[in-house]
């Protein structure tokens, strides 16, 4: 909202600095985007009397003038406009001034300059140059009792600020989309009572009925159009608007027009109630009443209707429209129909100023992108109690140009509230705001912007004025004095609490630990987004289809809502490897979603909470630095995830299972994650039936289209499924005698799974410790293999809580090992 | 396959050639040879366009079939791997799988300074809970008293899937379940005190200032005689301790449709103490977040009776505190994936 600081003043008198009065908006009423010194484009201009006029010698187009601008010494300008005489006073731009229109957006300077051989000091400007009027065509002439020299600034109040408030703030505040509702809170910030104009209080209309000689009203929809009003106006006479008025528009942003349309606009711009004009004969030849019948309705889907501007409009049936019996004329609270518009032929007119369901008026704005300065005002929803004083406001001045006004019609919805009362305390208030107000003080406060409040004690009773339908229920008092004494100023105490500690959120500390352990492996977090392109899916072999589609993207890399992490980790491997890093893990933790996975009870997507990792080498780093497939790097990353302790018994909980031996029909999550995996080179981490990661290499023709570089695996865990299998601490008490150590080896057949024996072995020493109250830890140490058979060695250490075991006891446990896995997986001790 | 067209069996001979040669293999379908022949086709005599046509396809076909069979064998010479070993066969002892140099590990900035924030909020009593990702009309907007059509909504820019599920476009998603998850503690004469950090989405493009996916930390603070005074003393204090120095507040008036009143938070630029820089684009402010008294219908909606308790909440940014506090210039770095950028954070 453009606010004119000068315009405000007429309604409340403000001598402090700008500055301040900024400072005093932003706390107490919005805040202030913009504020622009609007008489500083007017530096150096003055007022010039036309002295002497000559024809250009080399141009026709050109007139040469002698003009004396105050100084008693005349100067010479070429100008375009050769219709000034002698004696006209206009207003001249001096050399080093700028052309004020140019001010804001590529400022235009003047200079002194020739112009076909003659110099021209200076420039004359026209209304629209000067930024006081629309007109263009011709050198502004101004009033002739004007004083050569006066400052161009001191004319109509040009020496004004602009002060642009947030419109933010006034979604719920339709009264402050007018000047007079501005100046009324500035005054109750500046803690001043505030009288608004006698004329804008009058609520009576004189003779107002349904309809008069020349016109009726057919509201077919009193619910979403509540007060409806008309007025007509005959023999009116079309012309410019006064400078004055003309400038005050052009500095709020409105072009100036005509007399008719300007004084509808500078009473919006007063008041937040827009108005419209439509030519009455126009009307007539469109209806086959008569007296022709205008109302609102309802749209009907497909009708048609072309705008001001021209725009052809296909309105749907939620679009309001003002309409004859025959046709459309306007969209009602967004703009008018280019047929009924005012024109130089215009000689009768009918004023409408009316309300509208704001939501109805929003959509239509939003609908059809019109976002016209009327719709912004109506979607915040204007009071019907105004609309009287406008309408009766507008008309009268419009008349005093000349014209006849005739008695206005007013179709209003009986159901419609006039004034509602809050009683509230000032308890109520203190308690909410932490304050200590007397109710006389707050009662002041309110008082100031006009809001009648009765106190008796602790007891408020507020009537809300009838620019206020915000002001509803106690909390919305709260606000007013709130704001209106200004926060900053309340006293600052912390809640008091009781000592009882906040819980810690187990979850999140889960997923922070998991973050630190791969962070201590040397891998990094990153962060990618939620949305992806439907081509990453399909280059990681996801289904586009499965995914969320995002409907309003504004871009096709945020089309589908991701259906796991690990397409988008994939993704950033080959630019990081581009950018000179040959070794890396990246990690992300994130959710999933997917339309095959919903709660149906919630009806919302189910979320699943993972964690993706990839590992990768450029060709001639892993050659280096490894040997065997990038699986075990993935795995050795999953394990130092776990952290070493959780790690050997989460991962003895579970069984790896072949990719494409597992089911993933039950798990839709599961499925999406599996997609970029390759079946033969991948494992399920399986417990009691349920995937809980998956883990291994990619597709062959998803590291193609990647470039993933042939050394790269990863994993995609769910952290929920994994924080479940998390163990209890277990703790064994420190061996009092030093533990034995022993190595041995078991070779099996080549096509054997590791798996097989290391179960087998485990199983033993299980039950060994059981029967024993001995402990065995067992890890492999070598696994090689030739063209028939695989060679497993396993380390392990035996402690024995009363003594150190004897080498005699060792090797027969290990023959008893020996002969339990030859007889159970045919595998002989090497 | 032979082909009859000369022109036909040359590309041939000149492409199954390449072929051998080729590293990606799927290469040779893109061959200019291939584009030229189908480009000369609508050139041709139209009784020969047939014919001619019929043996592009083929020689297409074959290409095709020459892609696949090397794809499979491919796949087939991958060697096996046993996946239920702990590393691979025949590894030498030097050579085995192993995590990286602790050194090159990092935790992503706006990862660790949400820790940072969340644990200044546990010590002030704070719980903390995290929002979700997808959600519904319902959480959005209508539950914090967002009546549809309300023109507040345009001014979250919300992504709006196929299904109508919304991407969230603020932690305050949550409010409703959280009042209603947490009410119980106000019989027993405890607050609701909870935070909500998470990720936001907002539909705009995307600049060195702005993201489409960000985060925040949503508050809520419910109890009897919760008041404005103590919203700002709480916020002022979370921001001393995230600053560890003092800078001071402002508050301007704002709108919300869930609060009631709502007031905007404006802190001193940290980094010049209020003389101006390019942090605070030279205001020596910086605008921080929303907040203001949760609306009586948003508490009456979380079944909590307005004339028993009050609240304040809010929601502010977290990736521009970060941007401060570290002097990052560009938003944009958060999500770059780039490794310059994450291991500066190890």
């Amino acid at each position: 909202m453009k606010v004119s600081l000068n315009w405000v003043k007429q309604f409340v008198s403000i001598e402090m600095p700008v500055e301040r009065l900024v400072d005093a908006i932003g706390s107490k009423l919005g805040e202030v985007e913009e504020v622009v010194d609007w008489g500083a484009r007017y530096k150096g201009i003055v007022i010039a009397q036309i002295k002497h006029k000559a024809q250009h010698p080399d141009a026709d187009k050109l007139a040469v003038y002698q003009v004396d601008t105050g100084t008693g010494k005349d100067v010479q300008v070429v100008a375009a406009d050769k219709n000034l005489k002698p004696g006209y006073k206009v207003a001249w731009i001096p050399p080093g001034a700028h052309v004020p229109i140019t001010y804001d957006r590529e400022p235009l300077i003047i200079e002194s300059r020739k112009l076909r051989g003659v110099t021209s000091n200076g420039m004359l400007g026209s209304a629209n140059e000067l930024a006081i009027g629309s007109h263009d065509q011709g050198v502004a002439v101004l009033d002739a009792s004007l004083k050569t020299g006066t400052q161009l600034l001191d004319l109509f109040e040009l020496d004004d600020y602009i002060i642009e408030i947030e419109n933010k703030m006034f979604t719920h505040r339709p009264d402050c989309f007018g000047i007079l509702g501005v100046a009324r809170e500035i005054a109750g910030i500046l803690g001043r009572p505030f009288q608004s104009p006698e004329w804008y209080k009058t609520m009576n209309l004189k003779n107002n009925g349904a309809q008069n000689a020349q016109l009726a009203c057919d509201n077919q929809i009193p619910e979403f159009a509540p007060r409806f009003m008309m007025q007509v106006i005959e023999n009116v006479n079309l012309q410019t608007s006064p400078l004055k008025i003309q400038s005050y528009l052009m500095r709020v942003g409105i072009k100036p027009q005509n007399n008719i349309v300007d004084l509808s606009n500078y009473f919006m711009q007063l008041t937040g109630q827009p108005t419209h004009t439509f030519d009455l004969d126009k009307i007539k030849t469109l209806s086959s009443d008569d007296p022709p019948v205008l109302g609102p309705r309802m749209a009907k889907s497909g009708e048609t209707l072309k705008v001001l501007g021209g725009k052809s409009l296909k309105l749907t049936s939620e679009d309001i429209v003002i309409a004859t019996d025959q046709k459309a004329v306007a969209l009602a609270g967004v703009i008018g129909g280019q047929e009924t518009d005012i024109d130089s032929k215009t000689s009768n007119i009918i004023i409408e100023c009316a309300t509208f369901d704001r939501y109805k008026i929003h959509a239509s704005a939003m609908g059809h992108g019109l976002f016209t300065d009327a719709a912004t005002r109506f979607s915040k929803g204007q009071s019907s109690l105004q609309q009287p004083a406008v309408l009766s406001k507008v008309a009268s001045e419009i008349a005093s140009f000349s014209g006849n006004v005739q008695d206005p019609i007013d179709n209003k919805n009986s159901a419609a509230k006039p004034y509602g009362t809050i009683a509230t305390t000032s308890q109520f208030i203190n308690d909410r705001l932490g304050s200590n107000f007397v109710t006389s003080e707050i009662a002041k406060l309110l008082q100031n912007v006009e809001i009648s409040a009765r106190h008796n004690n602790d007891k408020l009773e507020i009537t809300v004025p009838f620019w206020r339908q915000d002001l509803a229920i106690a909390e919305d008092i709260v606000e007013e004095v709130g704001r209106l004494k200004g926060y900053d100023y309340l006293p600052k105490n912390l809640p008091q609490r009781s000592l009882k500690p906040a819980r810690r959120n187990q979850f999140l500390d889960f997923k922070a630990k998991l973050r630190d352990n791969l962070s201590s492996g040397g891998a990094n977090q990153m962060l990618t987004y939620n949305f992806v392109n439907g081509e990453l899916l399909k280059k990681a072999k996801q289904n586009p289809k499965k995914a969320f589609r995002i409907a309003n993207a504004l871009s096709h890399d945020l089309q589908y809502y991701r259906l796991s992490i690990t397409p988008s980790l994939l993704d950033h491997v080959h630019p990081n490897i581009k950018a000179g890093h040959p070794t890396f893990g990246l990690f992300e933790l994130g959710k999933s979603h997917s339309n095959d996975d919903i709660d149906n009870k919630l009806n919302l997507p189910n979320e699943h909470e993972l964690i993706a990792f990839v590992f990768a080498a450029e060709e001639k780093q892993a050659k280096k630095s490894f040997d065997g497939a990038a699986y075990y790097q993935a795995l050795t990353f999953l394990s130092h995830m776990l952290g070493y302790r959780n790690s050997s018994q989460v991962l003895q909980s579970c069984r790896f299972i072949p990719l494409k031996k597992f089911n993933l029909k039950q798990q839709p999550w599961l499925f999406h994650v599996a997609m970029p995996f390759d079946p033969d080179k991948s494992a399920v981490l399986e417990n009691k039936g349920q995937g809980v990661a998956v883990i291994g290499e990619y597709k062959e023709e998803v590291s193609s289209v990647l470039k993933l570089p042939e050394f790269c695996a990863g994993f995609e865990a769910n952290l929920e499924l994994i924080q479940a299998l998390l163990p209890k601490q277990n703790y064994k008490p420190i061996a009092k005698f030093p533990k034995s150590h022993q190595d041995i080896t078991f070779s099996i057949s080549k096509t054997a799974s590791f798996a097989d024996l290391s179960a087998a072995v485990n199983g033993f020493f299980v039950d060994f410790n059981k029967k024993t109250d001995c402990q065995t830890n067992v890890a492999p140490s070598d696994i090689y293999q030739d063209a028939t058979h695989k060679y497993v060695t396993f380390s392990i250490d035996f402690i024995n809580p009363r003594r150190t075991f004897t080498t005699a006891e060792i090797n027969v446990l290990l023959n008893d090992l020996s002969e339990y896995l030859k007889k159970k997986i045919n595998a002989r001790r090497a | 396959m032979n082909y009859k067209i000369k022109q036909i069996a040359e590309a041939k001979t000149a492409l199954t050639k390449r072929f051998k040669k080729l590293k990606n293999k799927a290469d040779i379908l893109k061959a200019p040879e291939l584009k030229r022949l189908y480009k000369s086709i609508p050139s041709l005599e139209p009784s020969q366009r047939k014919a001619f046509g019929s043996e592009v396809n083929q020689l297409k076909t074959e290409l095709e079939s020459l892609v696949q069979e090397a794809a499979n064998k491919t796949v087939k010479s991958r060697k096996a791997i046993d996946i239920t070993a702990p590393f691979d066969v025949n590894t030498a002892k030097n050579k085995k799988p192993t995590v990286l140099n602790s050194q090159l590990g990092s935790i992503h900035p706006l990862m660790r300074e949400l820790d940072d924030i969340v644990d200044i909020f546990y010590r002030m009593g704070f719980e903390v809970v995290e929002p979700r990702q997808i959600d519904d009309d319902y959480h959005m907007f209508e539950s914090l008293n967002f009546p549809p059509s309300h023109p507040a909504r345009d001014d979250y820019d919300t992504f709006v899937t196929s299904e109508g599920f919304v991407a969230p476009a603020h932690t305050s998603t949550m409010q409703n379940r959280v009042l209603q998850n947490y009410k119980h503690l106000l019989d027993q004469d405890e607050h609701i005190r909870v935070v909500i950090p998470g990720r936001v989405f907002r539909n705009e493009d995307v600049d060195a200032r702005h993201e489409h996916t960000f985060y925040q930390v949503e508050g809520v603070c419910v109890g009897q005689s919760i008041n404005v005074g103590n919203l700002i003393a709480t916020l002022e204090s979370f921001l001393q301790e995230y600053f560890k120095k003092n800078v001071e507040v402002k508050t301007q008036p704002s709108y919300f449709p869930f609060t009631e009143p709502s007031l905007e938070f404006v802190l001193t630029c940290p980094f010049c103490d209020k003389k101006g820089c390019h942090i605070c684009s030279q205001s020596g402010w910086i605008e921080w977040l929303g907040c203001g008294m949760i609306h009586p219908n948003v508490l009456k909606m979380a079944g909590i009776n307005p004339d028993q308790y009050t609240g304040f909440a809010w929601g502010g940014g977290v990736d521009r505190l970060v941007m401060i506090k570290y002097g990052i210039e560009d938003v944009r770095h958060f999500h770059s994936g780039k490794l310059e950028f994450l291991r500066q954070f190890s």
